[in-house]
This record gives C-alpha cells, structure tokens and sequence, in this order.
C-alpha cells in the first residue's frame, strides 16, 4: 500500500529565503485531508474489500452443508451482518469521543472521532451495497423499500455523509472540531428515532430477519462476527493514521512559518 | 438575570425584530407559495386524491420553508442580533430556548398562511373530527424542527456554504419527523384514526432534540467569527 | 477595589495548526487603563474576544472582574462593556429600540433615561430613532459605545474603538475612557493608535505574534516602539 500521503503539497512549501510571503497563512493545506484527495480513500476502500473478499472465502469455507446448498448468495449474510453490526458500534465510538472532544477539546480524540466516522461511513456503504445485493437475490430487486434495515442504513448513510461533508467544508475553521462532535452526536441520537420510524411509519412488509437458525449457521455467523470488528478495527487504525500524519505536517509548516516570523 | 426572564426577552425581541420588518415571516411564505404550487403541478393536483401523497406534500412544503426560517435566525456570521444576544449575561440555554420558541412561532405562521392555499389548490377538506389531533401533530413537528434547526443553523449560518450544509446535515436527521408527521396527516386528512403512534414519535424528536440543544448549544455557539 | 480587572497566566490560543496566543500572563488593574498593540494579527482581537467571552482559551487561567472564565461566564458578561467591530445592534431596528432590546437583557433600571442620556452624550439624539442600517460608520461606532457603557461595566473591552471616529468622536471616546477609569472602572483598550494610547492609557502591552513583547507604562512602551520605527 502506497498511497500519496500529501505532506509535500507545494503550495505548502516555506517559500525561498528572502522572499517573505505577503501572508503567511497563505496556501492551500486542503490536499493534507485524505477524505479531500479521493486516492488514499480509494485505496483503502480498495484494500477493505479485498480483506472482506479473504475473509468471506474463508467463512464459506467453514460454512455448513447446507448453507452452501441453498447457494452462496446467502453467503452475503456473514458480510452484511457483522459489517451492520460494527457500523453500529463505530457510530456510537464516533458519538463518545465526540462527546469527549466537547468536554475536553483533545485534538487527539478529534481525531479518533474524526477517522470513526469515516470508518463507518465505508462501512455503512459496504452494509447498503451487500444488502442490495442480498435483497436482489432473495426479492428480486436491488432497492426493497420493504425491508426496514436497508431503509434505515440508507438515512445512516446520508447522516454520515454529511458528517464527512461537515468535516470536509469547515477543513480550515478552528470550529471544526466541536461542530463535528456535535453532528456526530446528534447523528446517533436519531439512530433510535429512525429505527422506529420506519418500523412503525414505512411500508416494510417483510420480517426483518430470514434466518434459519441451525447451530452451525450461528456458530459461522458469531466467528465472522468477532472476526470482522477486528479488521475494521486495523481500517480504522489506517485512517486514524492518516489523518494524523497529515495533522502533523500541518503542525510542522505551522512552525516553520513561526520561525520565519520570529526571524523577520 | 432568571433563566425563564432571559428566554421570553429573547422571544420578545426575536418577535419585535419580525414585526419590524417581516423578512423572515415573508421569505418563508414566499418559498412555501412557490413549493406548493410547483409541487401540486408537478403531481397533478387533481388526481392526487390519496391523502397520504397530500401530506406529503404539504409537508415538504413546510420543510423547505422552515429551512428558510431557520437560516435567517442566524443569518451570517455577522449577525449582530446573535453577537448581541452572545455578549448579554444569560445563559446560552436560554438563547437556545429563545431562538427555537421564536422560530417555532414564525414556521406556525407559515404554515397556518399556507394551509389555505394548500386546500383550495387539492381542493382538499380537513374533516372536523380529527382537527385538534392534526393541529398537535403539525405543532409537535414544526417544535422539532424548530429545536433541530437552530441547532444546526446556529453552527452552519457563519459558514460558507453553510445554507446548502445545513439542508443536507437537516433533512436526514428530520426522516423521523417527517415520516411520523406525514403518516398522522395523511390518515388524519382521509378520515382515519392515526392511533398514538406518531404523536408518541414525535414527542420523543422533540425531547430528544430540546435536550441536545440545552446541552450542545454553548458548544455551537462559541467561537463564531 | 484590589482585585485585578483582568488576571491572564499562561494564556494560550490555536486556530488549527496556527497558535493565535503563545501563553500571555498579564494583569489589568482597577482604574486603570491598559493598552494593547501590536500588529495585524498579533493576536489582538483574539485576545479580546476571550476576555469577552465569545471565545474559549486552550490554555491558561483567566479572571474576567473578578469571575474566572470559561466557568463563570455569564456573571463575567454582565459586568462587562464591548466594542468589537461589529455594533452589534439590530440593523432593521431603531438605535433607541436597540439599545433597549441590550438594556432588557442586560436588566438595565429605568432604560429610558439612561437610553437619551448615553445618545445625547454621543450626539446621536437627533437619530436616535432612525432604522441602525441607515447609520455612518462613525455614528455606528458611536452607537457601539453606547452599547458597551449602557449597563455601566466594571471593565470596558475595547477592539480599535476609534476606527471610523471624527476629531470629536475621538476626543469624546478618550473622555469616556478616561472619566470610567476616574471612577474605578478598567478598560482593555486595543488598538493600532498610538495617540489614543498616549491620551488614554496607564500601561501598554506589545503583542507580537501571540507573545508579550513589552509589558510597562505606556509612555516608555508608546517611546520604545517610536524608537523601534525610526530604527
Ligand atoms: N477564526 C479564525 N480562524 C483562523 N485563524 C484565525 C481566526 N481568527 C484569528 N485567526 C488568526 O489568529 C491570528 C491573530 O488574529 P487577530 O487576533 O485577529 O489579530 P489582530 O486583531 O491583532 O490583528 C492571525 O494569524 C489570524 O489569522
Ligand atoms: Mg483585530
């Protein structure tokens, strides 16, 4: 993996001696955000998938008789099921570390809440794509807007999109913090009210689950479940570092133009 | 100064600054008026006779509208009724409390104007009997918008961009609200019994977000430049 | 009156990667005027929107008239008088309707009097109920100090607050700042001026890039920088 990780952007660059700059925060730092350069993202969706192809191989592999027989469609559950289920633990990690940056103003929790919600935001795709996918094979079309889980990713999935577009245009204001913990609060504060609007108000039809609960089949489901967190717990990792190696280069140029105006 | 004298200050002056010179109230009318008609053209007001579709309808009416309302509470960072409000000696919940209250009545007023149109335009009827449950469902809604709104509104409004931000950081957290609010119109509009249910949904938005809004909005509020 | 007006220690301030304040420890006493120069964006204006409030320091421990901020803000702002850049009156209602929406909020007695007697003082009577967006940016500025000195502060927070001022504004301005601190009022005066720091102020402060390069009375600071100029 070698994405471009932007600590050179020129603009950036202290600029040659003797010739001071008219303003000194001047310069586009934008590049320093991996979600603003869509390559590092790219990869890393890239690099998830392939790790959660391995792992589903792997899965199957272990699955029973008679799972495989009725085909591998319903292989897609021991995708869609844990990643909901890690979507859901990384909103509500998003929430109390942001809940932690408002109290405290940590920038290192900033950051942990900041590389959280764009964790969950890749996965709450990969739980919309898989769902689809899954709703084609069991009811024959790729959007159900009978099946209440799928719905409810879908409004997850623009909340947190916004949650990205909110950390994205306010990339340079020293708000940024503090207005990112709270949407993402108020984002998981409405988890619940979506949840049950949509039960009680949406035009589901279908049984949330369709299950068959053989022992085997749990056993499967419950290892790709512990398996899965920890994967996405490396994900975040990734994008955590991102972020931080690009906050570091910012500190790093913010310096030297404190030297140069300590120098004048 | 009392935490309950602060908030109907700030209600009181909120009010007297709309009376002065209705550029909130008009600019919310005015988008209402145009959605409305566009939306009930776009659907063939005439054959849209499903109550449910009608709600709908005149509910992302008021959305859109209230949007407006909320922007306008803290239009640009250089707001001075905002600063002004952030340098008097009362607590921020009470701005808060405040600034939802009075958006509530201005996106009330809006609403209430729109109805009319609303009903002469589907040549629609609201039936008496259901009329004070329609009443405390849109009320409870529009509160939750309302609550939603200033909080929002309060961190995108010194933002650039920030009036397309905040309908997108709005609208899907609003779902809820929506979904209830149009389920209890539209049952409500065709005759039918919406039960407890949306009225419960949507007094649980509303505490939910009330709350939020106590809490977070001295965050949300600090450091505006 | 012993306890200081302002008590900053170690004061600290950063706009993302940028440190706005480097850590100022300084006091501001009762009765007296302190002056705060420097250059654009030394850190100024930044410096003066926390002591208002409006703004959080990352680090350090402040007292604001006597209450320690962030924890005490609210009993901080009502004893507090601020001039920012903005007027920060409603434009579409009259100055007179403004002032009153401030002294509501702020429990001002008997607003009325107090009202015509601060718009008499600044000769802004005869518009006094005029819409504020018809103003000048003078009378505007006039009418901010209205604002600030309405609710009669202990200490008065002033960012460039002759900006826009004819002759007479600015003279009036020095009498005010003057005649607060000969009642035992404080007052932060920020500016790029050194005549009004000559005219009004006891002791100056040089802010540069977020530190304290000076810190004395304000005749030796206001020579050392003239000094510094001609250099
Ligand atoms: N809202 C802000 N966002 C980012 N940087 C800011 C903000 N406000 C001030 N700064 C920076 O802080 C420094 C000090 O600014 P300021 O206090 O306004 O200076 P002054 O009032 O002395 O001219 C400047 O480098 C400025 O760019
Ligand atoms: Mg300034």
């Amino acid at each position: 993996m070698n994405a471009p990780a932007d600590i050179s952007h020129p603009a950036g660059m202290p600029p040659p001696a003797g010739m001071p700059p008219d303003d000194p925060d001047a310069g586009d730092r934008g590049g320093a955000y991996p979600f603003a350069s869509a390559i590092p993202f790219a990869a890393h969706a890239a690099v998830a998938f392939a790790g959660v192809g391995w792992l589903d191989h792997l899965i199957a592999s272990l699955a029973p008789q008679a799972v495989k027989q009725i085909g591998t469609s319903y292989l897609i559950q021991y995708y869609h099921v844990p990643a909901a289920i890690s979507m859901y633990l990384f909103f509500l990690l998003c929430a109390v570390a942001g809940i932690v940056v408002l109290a405290t103003g940590s920038p290192v929790w900033d950051r942990r809440a900041h590389a959280l919600g764009l964790t969950a935001l890749l996965l709450n795709a990969i739980v919309l794509g898989t769902g689809m996918v899954w709703g084609k094979t069991a009811w024959g079309v790729w959007w159900d807007w009978a099946d209440p889980r799928l719905l409810t990713s879908a409004v997850a999935f623009l909340m947190y999109l916004g949650y990205s577009m909110l950390q994205d245009a306010l990339r340079d204001d020293p708000r940024r913090a503090k207005f990112a913990a709270i949407y993402g609060i108020v984002a998981l504060l409405n988890l619940p009210l979506v949840h049950y609007a949509i039960k009680w108000f949406g035009t589901a039809s279908h049984p949330a689950d369709v299950k068959m609960k053989t022992p085997e089949i749990s056993m499967t489901l419950s290892v790709a479940m512990s398996v899965f967190p920890v994967f996405w717990l490396l994900v975040y990792r990734w994008v955590h570092d991102r972020l931080a190696l690009a906050a570091r280069a910012e500190t790093v140029m913010a310096r030297l133009r404190r030297l140069e105006e300590d120098v004048r | 100064m009392t935490g309950w004298r602060a908030f109907s200050t700030v209600v009181r002056w909120d009010v007297a600054r709309e009376m002065r010179r209705r550029s909130t109230l008009a600019a919310m009318a005015a988008t209402a008026l145009v959605v409305l008609f566009v939306l009930s053209f776009a659907v063939d007001a005439r054959r849209a006779d499903d109550p449910r579709i009608r709600a709908g309808l005149l509910w992302v009416t008021w959305i859109l509208a209230g949007a407006v309302g909320a922007e306008r509470a803290f239009r640009g960072g250089r707001d001075a009724m905002t600063d002004g409000f952030l340098l008097a000696p009362i607590p921020r919940a009470s701005l808060f409390w405040g600034r939802t209250v009075s958006t509530f009545l201005f996106t009330t007023a809006m609403s209430a104007l729109s109805i009319p149109v609303f009903l002469v335009l589907f040549d629609a009827s609201v039936p008496s009997a259901g009329l004070a449950w329609l009443a405390a469902v849109s009320l409870l809604a529009l509160l939750g918008m309302s609550a939603l709104g200033v909080l929002l509104a309060s961190m995108t409004s010194s933002v650039r961009g920030g009036d397309v931000l905040l309908r997108l950081l709005m609208l899907p957290v609003l779902l809820p609200a929506v979904a209830a609010a149009v389920t209890g119109t539209g049952q409500l509009l065709g005759g039918q019994d919406p039960g407890i249910r949306p009225a419960a949904l949507l007094l649980a938005f509303d505490l939910t977000f009330l709350g939020a809004g106590h809490l977070l909005f001295d965050h949300a509020a600090e450091d505006r430049t | 009156m012993s306890a200081p007006a302002v008590s900053a220690r170690g004061l600290a301030k950063r706009f993302g990667p940028r440190e706005a304040l480097r850590g100022l420890t300084f006091d501001a006493e009762p009765g007296r005027c302190l002056a705060v120069v420097g250059h654009n964006g030394s850190g100024k204006t930044t410096l003066l929107r926390i002591l208002a409030t409006l703004s959080r320091a990352d680090a350090g421990e402040l007292s604001v008239a006597g209450r320690s901020l962030p924890k005490e803000s609210v009993a901080v702002r009502a004893r507090i008088g601020v001039v920012l850049d903005d007027a920060l009156l409603p434009s579409d209602l009259s100055l007179a309707e403004g002032l009153r929406m401030h002294a509501d909020l702020h429990g001002v007695p008997s607003p009325e009097a107090r009202i015509a007697e601060l718009c008499e003082r600044f000769g802004l009577a005869p518009r006094q109920d005029d819409p504020v967006r018809t103003f000048s940016r003078g009378m505007l500025q006039r009418a901010a100090l209205c604002r600030a000195l309405l609710h009669a502060p202990e200490l008065l927070l002033l960012d460039e607050p002759s900006n826009g001022l004819d002759a007479s504004g600015t003279a009036l301005l020095d009498a005010e700042i003057r005649a607060h601190c000969a009642r035992g009022g404080a007052a932060v005066l920020v500016t790029h001026d050194l005549e009004r720091v000559a005219a009004c102020a006891d002791r100056a402060l040089h802010l540069r890039s977020g530190r304290i390069d000076a810190d004395g009375p304000a005749a030796d600071v206001i020579r050392a920088l003239r000094g510094g100029a001609a250099a």
